[in-house]
């Protein structure tokens, strides 16, 4: 094969890796999100043993994967650490009642 | 297949006599080199754009932006079109320098600065870029935090690859400059 047929070749396939490559991701996936509930309200909550700066009733947003979330105050005891899977662009509704976790 | 070789340049002849260049000029290898950078470059921004979107985040909802949230986004904007800007002065400043000296040919160890100038110059427009689309990102996902992972490395590849690029700008600068002051100082003494 002549080298001035396969330099063209070469050419065209560098530059589909070079627009390719980026395109892949330019930006993260699409993250999903929390919505985190208690009766009665204004409990702390605990993710992946972090304490998040909000309380109840919130929602929060972070990226597909598995969580452990629990939820604690003087009067919600019932809700230990529960795992969830958070999928891209959805919401995960989690409720804590006195009585555990609820839907 | 017979041989010959004229100057510095190798052909193959075929058995219909036609001659077939298979030699590597020094243009040719040039080109590959460009195209060995181009995949390398292309292969380095894929992982780190890997590195930066897989970090971990919890942001808090928000439905709307607040008076500060606003005010932060259109800081980050000015400051985000302002290095593009700057970027691009770079591009178009090595062109000019280059344009300038083109006369005699530069060898590599001359011409070094200005490629590494000119990547980190567009490497810089492409983090803008990338910065720009994760602040589209963020807004769409309804959170804002300037200090997000994914948008904070953007921003600070953003930055300093164009502090690289503008180094290696004064570099060449500086080195061309005192060329053409040695060059005209010789000049002038053989003309005295």
């Amino acid at each position: 094969m002549n080298a001035r047929r396969v330099q063209p070749r070469l050419r065209s396939c560098l530059l589909w890796m070079v627009l390719c490559l980026p395109l892949w991701a330019q930006t993260p996936e699409k993250p999903g999100r929390l919505v985190i509930k208690s009766v009665p309200p204004k409990a702390t909550i605990v993710i992946n043993n972090q304490t998040w700066r909000q309380p109840t009733d919130t929602t929060v947003v972070v990226p597909p994967g598995d969580y452990k979330v629990s939820v604690t105050s003087d009067k919600l005891k019932n809700c230990p650490a529960k795992a969830v899977k958070v999928q891209p662009d959805s919401e995960t509704e989690l409720i804590c009642t006195e009585a555990g976790w609820g839907k | 297949m017979d041989r010959e070789k004229i100057g510095g340049r190798g052909f193959h002849v075929d058995k219909a006599g036609v001659r077939i260049d298979y030699s590597f000029s020094r243009a040719k290898l040039a080109r590959l080199g460009l195209y060995f950078s181009v995949v390398v470059i292309a292969l380095i921004l894929w992982r780190v754009q890997q590195h930066m979107f897989t970090a971990t985040y919890m942001e808090p909802f928000k439905d709307q932006l607040t008076p500060l949230d606003q005010q932060q986004l259109d800081a980050f904007l000015e400051m985000n079109r302002l290095l593009i800007t700057l970027g691009t002065a770079v591009l178009g400043g090595l062109g000019f320098l280059l344009g300038r000296t083109r006369k005699q040919s530069l060898p590599w160890r001359d011409l070094w600065p200005v490629v590494a100038s000119a990547v980190c110059a567009g490497l810089s427009l492409y983090f803008g870029y990338v910065a720009y689309q994760c602040i589209l990102w963020m807004l769409q996902s309804n959170f804002f935090d300037l200090n997000n992972p994914a948008v904070l490395w953007a921003r600070h590849y953003h930055f300093y690859s164009l502090l690289v690029s503008v180094f290696f700008f004064a570099d060449f600068f500086i080195h061309d400059t005192s060329q053409e002051d040695r060059h005209e100082r010789s000049q002038s003494a053989t003309a005295t």
